[in-house]
């Protein structure tokens, strides 16, 4: 028995983040600018929703702060309705320590607070930087990366960026699951 | 004195020098051997999970799970027998370059250790397994090029001998 159990936790596989078709947990966060953000909400005049899980400490996000930027800038002039949404679930990154960063970065848009990381968990998001892409129906139609090369030097692929434009486009989204290195969420 | 000190000295040297010259240096003396394996390309990542029982281990330095434990799991893969450990760091080239192989022999592994060569996340992650995720650290343990377990999280030394004698062992 006493076996059985250190095999468990020795082997403890992580559980898989919610995939594309599956529908998007819903969420009402507070923001750096103290405002409250409802996915739900967001869905009902928007096309499409981003939703990033991001760190404040973790390098691998920290690599994307000024693509975060030029997303969240691309977005507005795309012409469609997409809603876009950084969420921190760290335990060990508190609201100030987050507010404080967005600040230090110039984050054109507000970051949300995830305390007790009930979003991360609801999304079984593992790691940051963690895209999902969720359509007007609440369905998930893109999971992974943003791109294709972490430290920006040698993207081939903007995976995020084209899963957006196919769906938006009306097109069926060729990949719709990528995966890169990430720092894990850290919950306590 | 001083000047007689030194003929003295010259002379040991010139009696010793040849006969040290002479002598093959002993397998103890001789460099240690680099324990970065070097870059692991993901067409040679195969060729390791063949062994009869190989122990993947992927970190990186941003990873605060990871170096905690490292050096601690390297002290106990040092006493595993007949398990191949393939230790491989995913951190930036830079990173490697500045930190991280110096940090590796430091711990002296005793093993070759390995470095993610500058490719693609995706492609790595695949030649590894195709259901890792990419958070770290990951690890998992391969019977002739079989998976039989994996998961990310800390390593629970205690158990890890006995985890890889049940099994290997089937």
């Amino acid at each position: 028995m006493r076996h059985v159990i250190f095999s468990l936790l020795f082997f403890a596989t992580s559980a898989f983040s919610l995939a594309p078709g599956n529908v998007a947990p819903g969420f009402k966060l507070t923001g750096t600018d103290g405002a409250s953000y409802d996915l739900k909400e967001a869905l009902k005049t928007n096309q499409a929703a981003v939703v990033l899980f991001v760190a404040t400490k973790c390098p691998y996000s920290n690599a994307y702060n000024e693509r975060y930027n030029a997303l969240a800038a691309d977005l507005k002039k795309l012409g469609k309705k997409v809603a876009f949404f950084a969420i921190n679930s760290n335990d060990t990154e508190p609201m100030d320590e987050v507010k404080k960063h967005a600040g230090e970065h110039k984050f054109s848009f507000p970051v949300l607070k995830d305390e007790k990381h009930a979003i991360a968990d609801a999304y079984k998001a593992e790691k940051t930087p963690e895209a999902y892409l969720i359509g007007a129906d609440g369905k998930i139609f893109y999971h992974g990366r943003i791109d294709d090369d972490t430290q920006g030097k040698k993207i081939t692929r903007k995976d995020l960026w084209v899963a957006l434009d196919e769906h938006l486009g009306g097109k069926k989204v060729a990949v719709a699951e990528t995966k890169a290195f990430g720092c894990s969420i850290k919950r306590k | 004195m001083r000047a007689n000190l030194f003929i003295a000295f010259a002379a040991a040297c010139l009696i010793a020098g040849p006969a040290v010259a002479a002598k093959k240096p002993k397998k103890s003396l001789a460099a240690p051997k680099d324990p970065a394996g070097g870059y692991l390309l993901p067409k040679e990542i195969d060729k390791l999970k063949q062994d009869k029982c190989a122990f993947f281990h992927v970190w990186a330095t941003w990873c605060t799970i990871c170096m905690d434990e490292m050096p601690d799991l390297i002290k106990v893969l040092k006493g595993i027998k007949d398990v191949k450990p393939v230790i491989i760091d995913v951190s930036s080239i830079s990173v490697q370059d500045s930190f991280s192989k110096r940090w590796m022999q430091q711990l002296r592994p005793g093993f070759p250790t390995y470095l993610k060569p500058d490719v693609k996340d995706e492609e790595y992650l695949n030649a590894i397994d195709k259901n890792f995720s990419g958070t770290l650290p990951y690890s998992a343990v391969f019977k002739k090029g079989k998976l039989l377990k994996s998961w990310t999280g800390q390593v629970d030394l205690k158990t890890l001998n006995a985890e890889f004698q049940t099994l290997c062992a089937k």
